[in-house]
């Protein structure tokens, strides 16, 4: 599975747990609230124990979070 | 699993012990009734190497682990009777020190962290605002982008350190709209046209260490003056929480330590109906509580700081301790009070001062029910 399935199922399934079942990997997930803070927090510990990878606090911004898309091709830099 | 702690470590916080128990204890109730700050026991804490514990060398540090760093603070919270000034330098040690040395550029580091560390300057970390505490990052204090760098405008409030800081770390939103993903982190100096202290806030407890308000107008501040990128202010914010709900809670540690030792022997000398009142079952099952429960908040800490020294993230213990540890060091300080009976209740027995400075371990970092709201997400809940 690519960076986008694993997300996208983590995502549906864990942090809005049925609430948006038709989630898209564009869909913006930041600016409707989609994941709030807390949700955050979560996903960035799930990618770095699912991808074995240790995700910088200092990138943790809108930038690279704001979409599936938009964060599996920032995790395709490690 | 090893519990063991190595010579080394121990001997250290031995040292702190002495060096506490010798040096801090000067004055306090006075300092107390009148919430005055001791400029010179901070002094003496930066001397020893406190406020230094765990950064390099290279800024005046001692480069310690966190497991030493915590034990560090046990030590200090067992020896030293002020938890005002204990709080006050972990809070400029983790949300100011830690979020310079993580996120700030070399100019900035070598800029602040030497100060700081050595005592020379005290810093202050303003998040909370009038109309956002818990709900941090909707704060209003905003910061607009203009050329070579940005204005602020707003207030801060309950801001620790404020009256004696020559500087601080501040948060702001470049877009109230962006939410989380508008704060963005600063660092200010005072002096600085536009940024000024307000009102010394008095308080409950922790009264040695000093609260004030932080207000900008129209103040400039360079593009240098920015800590870490635009947007990454929660993620710096949330970092300095970890540290400071780990280590700020190992001086509780100490404290009810001492709570429980004092406990024990009034309990053993105190005589009523011809006998010691720790022979009395209630009055012993309560001591008895107050050792499950140091213990227990003992362990929980260990493993925020075991994990955080593998490199492994802890929200949720974080989270766990915080909450366990803040709500036990306000048991213990009621236990110890009802085991001192009137005495306890008393100011020149020194036991009651104690239950006040808890109390605000329930709010700061976090309060109690933000830290269940954690756990309770990460439960799946
Ligand atoms: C001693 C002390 C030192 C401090 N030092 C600093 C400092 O240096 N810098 C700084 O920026 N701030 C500092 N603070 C402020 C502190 O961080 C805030 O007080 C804290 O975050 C709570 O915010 P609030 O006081 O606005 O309460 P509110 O957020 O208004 O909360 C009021 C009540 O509502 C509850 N509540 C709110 N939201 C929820 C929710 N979602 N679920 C359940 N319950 C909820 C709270 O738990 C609380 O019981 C300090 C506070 C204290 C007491």
């Amino acid at each position: 599975m690519n960076h986008e399935t694993i997300l996208l199922e983590y995502i549906k399934q864990e942090l809005l747990r049925g609430r948006k079942s038709d989630l898209k990997v564009e869909d913006d997930l930041l600016s409707n609230g989609i994941i709030d803070s807390l949700g955050i927090l979560q996903l960035v510990a799930f990618i770095e124990e699912r991808f074995h990878i240790q995700v910088p606090d200092e990138d943790v911004v809108f930038e690279n979070f704001q979409s599936v898309k938009v964060l599996s091709d920032y995790l395709a830099k490690f | 699993m090893d519990f063991s702690w190595s010579d080394e470590q121990l001997a250290y916080k031995r040292a702190v012990v002495g060096f506490a128990q010798k040096e801090l204890r000067n004055g306090l109730m006075e300092r107390d009734q009148k919430a005055e700050f001791s400029r010179e026991n901070w002094n003496k804490c930066a001397q020893f190497g406190i406020q230094g514990l765990p950064f390099p060398e290279t800024y005046g540090g001692a480069n310690a682990d966190i497991l030493t760093t915590m034990l560090t603070m046990e030590g200090l919270g067992y020896g030293c009777a002020d938890n005002g000034l204990i709080f006050a330098i972990n809070a400029q040690m983790w949300s100011v020190q830690m979020p310079i040395f993580k996120f700030g550029t070399e100019l900035q580091k070598q800029k602040y962290l030497p100060g700081l560390i050595s005592g020379q300057i005290i810093g202050a970390h303003g998040m909370s605002e009038p109309d956002s505490g818990s709900d941090a990052y909707s704060m209003r204090t905003r910061a607009e982008k203009v050329d070579r760098g940005y204005v602020l405008n707003g207030s801060k409030t309950f801001v620790t350190n404020a009256p004696v800081a020559d500087m601080a770390v501040v948060f702001a939103t470049v877009d109230p709209k962006r939410g989380m993903w508008g704060v963005t982190g600063f660092v200010v100096d005072m002096g600085t046209p536009g940024f000024t202290v307000s009102r010394h806030i008095d308080k409950m407890g922790l009264r040695t260490s000093p609260m004030g308000e932080l207000i900008f107008e129209d103040c400039f501040l360079p593009e240098e003056n920015r800590l870490g990128p635009v947007g990454a202010g929660a993620n710096i914010f949330k970092d300095s929480m970890e540290w400071e709900r780990a280590c700020i809670l190992g001086s509780h540690i100490g404290t009810m330590e001492l709570q429980l030792e004092r406990s024990i022997a009034y309990a053993r000398a105190r005589e009523q109906f011809g006998q010691p009142i720790g022979k009395f079952q209630t009055v012993a099952n309560r001591i008895v509580d107050m050792k499950v429960r140091l213990e227990t908040a003992r362990l929980l800490l260990y493993k925020v700081a075991w994990l955080r020294s593998q490199g492994k993230s802890a929200t949720m213990e974080a989270a766990m301790a915080k909450l366990y540890l803040g709500e036990a060091f306000v048991q213990s300080g009621l236990d110890a009070i009802r085991t001192f009976g009137g005495w306890g209740y008393m100011t020149e027995f020194e036991v009651e001062r104690d239950l006040r400075d808890a109390l605000g371990g329930v709010l700061y970092s976090g309060t109690s029910d933000i830290q269940r709201n954690i756990i309770a997400r990460y439960l799946g809940l």
